[in-house]
């Protein structure tokens, strides 16, 4: 039978061909949303790692973790220096590592942090930074890049570089008067790590000594570094800090401790709730995109039935030999049956080829943009099922005018 | 053909995990579980008729707190079976493979947070589990190990290992009773 | 071999037809004719046992068709019959020797009885005047007359013992009428076959042993 169908099909190949490529787009579009939202989350759940807290302004928790792990919006406030070196104090406390943001080289961020932040911050299940070339700074003169930066902006170690005052680049806010000279480089983490510029806090506050209300005020060339006290190269005010607790259980009265903090108005937030919710929101939202998908899949397969009963005229004639010969009617709707099963296996490895150069374009994207990088798989289990759900729906569908033609060819005459 | 089709078909579905629905006693059972992470007589100093000057005094609170860090050393390597909620604290791809849980929702956020001795710390990393929002309720099944009670070195308080976690599901009528229960 | 008794057939629109006796034995050559309407398609619907049996009885072989359920029916038409279309008998997205391979494929009775395909294709069809290029000619390139040969050769095909033609030289004209006649009647082996054609052309009646007349039956 298979020689026979594939040649009739052959014979409609153009609207065959329509129906199959519309059903196949119908699918692609479908697993690709779902790719792209589980790559993203994935991404983005495995760019931290052993960072128990985030210590920041009271604002809300998801901005905080955006800003500070991911790079995305901007801090609007600030915590006070004194308040972090006042936590640092407490024995719940394994580690704290603080950072301020603000600034950038040429649309990378900069994040200005003490150097145990490569000791301490991780990545994807505990996994610690690494240098490729170089060593962590050591002087406030120093920056460590990441992955992306370096391959970018072709820099190696050795190189000096110039930063921004503010996130974007400005011609009248380069603190042209200092360069910065790269001391190491990360390897890539695929995170957003990979896309930053690391510097000593008081390397940051040297780059902001010489502003005052936005203006420069003096050019640090002209100053003896020397004369200034060491003091006055501590930040006052920082973004955030990151904090990692000696035993995970305290957490919840850590947390509270810091939102019942009595000098400054501070606020603890645990990474893995402020990600939960972020995915609630994005998982409305893929829900919707979701919905719209099954009803174009829906469209599709009416339309691979319609042309299989529209094709059933024109295949009078085939079928009255075929049935002249010999052929029982439940021979004739079978194969109206394996074609509708013909055209939804085609479609289907389609789509696989489809969403799988879908999925690669729309990972690199991910990577460029945010610095994130899930793995690529072929096919999983949940897609797998997709597929058997609407490939059953087309076999299932396609009893309509196989019972039609069962029916028409029961008892009649040969003409 | 098409009758495999539909077999298939009907495996994956059975696959699928759904939340599970648990009746009122059993769920009750496992409730009374979290008071079993409680040593005995850890709060016997409570007196039957507390006043409310008692209740306010700082030392009572001390001892309270206190009270709360302590660990049933008895429960080590039993198995146990325990209603909570998940707070993530590291995820393996968009699953969770470590958690926090704790007995109501929202624990770390609006409400004081729990007592260390009702705060478990679930290792799912073998076979890292679904990320379920902060209010959905769960059951963690698995075998619980007991830390130090300093709780400042990383392995203090409860762990539980070999964790298998389920979402639970309650029918409006349970959930009417227990509004009603509350009331009493 | 074949008889077909008292058959009476009523169709929707409320007429009845009634059918001649027919027996019919191997190696013999019927014809029918005098039809008007639809009746001959009926009749050999009934006898291909497409059509189900509502009056009379059809006996093939010991085989009674009103015992038997259509997926028999079907069965045994596939095994027994060979049947040949007025016009259009073949497939134009199939090749000739395709569509001429349709006769066995229903039958693996037919099919145990041809040793090589391609050969017997061609023994067949050499026999019925048309040469071996045309097995690969597209069908629309075939004139009406080797279209019709081609069918032959498929009802030919695997040796089923009962040939039913439909009309089958209503299209073509009289020289090549009578060349088809006599190359079909060349290639059907009468010790295991037997031909039963309708058609309302007389003339054509000395290529047959038997003739039956339906317009005189009903008259």
């Amino acid at each position: 039978m298979l020689s026979l169908l594939l040649k009739s099909i052959r014979s409609r190949i153009i609207p065959t061909s329509l129906v199959t490529i519309s059903l196949m787009a119908s699918m692609v579009l479908l697993l690709s949303i779902e790719r792209i939202q589980q790559g993203a989350e994935e991404g983005f759940n495995q760019s931290i790692s052993g960072v128990d807290a985030i210590i920041g302004p009271r604002s809300s928790s998801l901005e905080l973790v955006l800003y500070t792990v991911f790079h995305i919006g901007r801090p609007t406030n600030n915590i006070t220096t004194k308040t972090i070196d006042d936590i640092r104090q407490r024995n719940d406390i394994d580690w704290i590592v603080p950072i301020a943001l603000g600034d950038s080289h040429k649309d990378f961020r900069v994040v200005a942090t003490e150097s145990n932040y490569f000791e301490h911050i991780k990545y994807a299940n505990n996994k610690s930074l690494t240098l490729s070339k170089g060593k962590v700074f050591s002087d406030l003169s120093e920056v460590v890049l990441g992955a992306d930066v370096a391959e970018k902006l072709n820099y190696i170690v050795g190189s000096k570089i110039q930063i921004t005052h503010g996130s974007t680049e400005s011609t009248s806010n380069k603190h042209d008067d200092f360069l910065f000279e790269i001391s190491g480089i990360l390897n890539k983490t695929g995170t957003p790590i990979d896309q930053a510029v690391f510097l000593d806090l008081k390397g940051y506050e040297l780059l902001h000594l010489g502003w005052k209300s936005g203006r420069k005020v003096f050019s640090l060339d002209k100053i003896d570094l020397s004369t200034i006290p060491k003091e006055d190269l501590n930040p006052k005010t920082l973004t955030a800090a990151f904090v990692g607790l000696k035993s995970k259980l305290t957490l919840f009265n850590f947390t509270k401790s810091i939102r019942e903090y009595p000098n400054e108005a501070i606020s603890a937030v645990i990474p893995g709730i402020a990600l939960s919710e972020l995915w609630s929101i994005v998982g409305l939202v893929d829900k919707g995109f979701q919905l719209l998908s099954w009803i174009i899949i829906a469209i599709s397969l009416i339309a691979m039935i319609t042309l299989i009963i529209a094709s059933l005229e024109n295949r009078k004639h085939e079928m009255t030999i075929y049935r002249a010969n010999g052929a029982s009617p439940r021979f004739l709707s079978g194969m109206v049956v394996y074609e509708a099963l013909f055209i939804g296996l085609v479609a289907i490895f389609g789509a696989i080829i489809l969403v799988s150069i879908v999925t690669y374009f729309a990972t690199s994207q991910l990577n460029s943009t945010l610095g994130i990088s899930p793995a690529f798989k072929w096919i999983s289990f949940g897609e797998v099922k997709v597929f058997s759900i609407i490939l059953l729906a087309g076999v299932l569908s396609s009893l309509i005018p196989a019972i039609m033609v069962f029916r028409k060819n029961l008892h009649q005459t040969l003409n | 053909m098409i009758q495999k089709i539909f077999a298939t078909f009907l495996i994956f579905l059975s696959v699928n995990s759904f939340a599970i629905v648990v009746t009122d006693e059993y769920l009750s059972t496992l409730v009374s579980n979290w008071s079993r992470l409680e040593p005995a007589g850890a709060y016997d100093f409570i007196p039957e008729d507390l006043s409310y000057e008692t209740y306010m005094d700082p030392d009572f609170l001390a001892k309270l707190d206190e009270a709360g860090k302590k660990l049933n050393n008895t429960l080590e390597g039993q198995d146990i079976a325990l209603p909570g909620f998940m707070v993530p604290i590291e995820f393996k791809g968009t699953n969770v493979s470590k958690f926090l849980l704790v007995p109501e929702a929202g624990q770390c956020i609006h409400v004081p947070p729990p007592p260390l001795n009702q705060t478990l710390l679930v290792d799912a990393s073998s076979e890292p589990t679904k990320l379920r929002d902060l209010y959905i309720p769960i059951i963690v099944y698995g075998r619980i190990s007991v830390g130090s009670q300093s709780f400042d070195i990383a392995d203090s308080g409860y762990t539980i290992t070999d964790a298998v976690i389920e979402t639970l599901s309650f029918s409006d009528e349970a959930y009417i009773n227990n509004i009603e229960d509350n009331n009493d | 071999m074949l008889k077909a008794t008292g058959l009476k057939y009523r169709y929707q629109y409320g007429n009845t037809i009634q059918f001649p006796e027919i027996e019919i034995e191997r190696g013999q050559r019927l014809l029918i004719s005098g039809f008007s309407g639809c009746g001959k398609t009926t009749l050999l619907s009934l006898i291909a046992g497409t059509l189900k049996l509502q009056d009379g009885d059809i006996t093939f072989d010991k085989h009674e068709y009103s015992k038997m359920s259509s997926i028999l029916l079907d069965k045994f038409r596939a095994d027994h019959i060979g049947y040949i279309f007025q016009t259009l008998n073949l497939i134009p997205f199939l090749s000739v020797s395709e569509n001429i391979a349709l006769g066995i494929k229903f039958s693996s009775t037919r099919k145990s009885k041809v040793n090589d395909l391609s050969q017997e294709v061609v023994r067949l069809i050499t026999s019925l005047g048309l040469e071996e290029e045309i097995l690969n000619t597209p069908i629309d390139h075939l004139s009406v007359g080797q279209q019709q040969r081609a069918a032959v050769a498929r009802a030919l095909l695997g040796m089923p013992d009962l040939i039913l033609a439909d009309e089958p030289t209503s299209a073509l004209d009289n020289d090549t009428t009578k060349k088809f006649l006599r190359e079909v009647m060349n290639t059907f082996d009468p010790s295991h076959q037997a031909i039963i054609m309708v058609s309302h052309d007389l003339s054509i009646a000395s290529y047959f042993d038997t003739v039956i007349d339906f317009n005189k039956h009903n008259a």
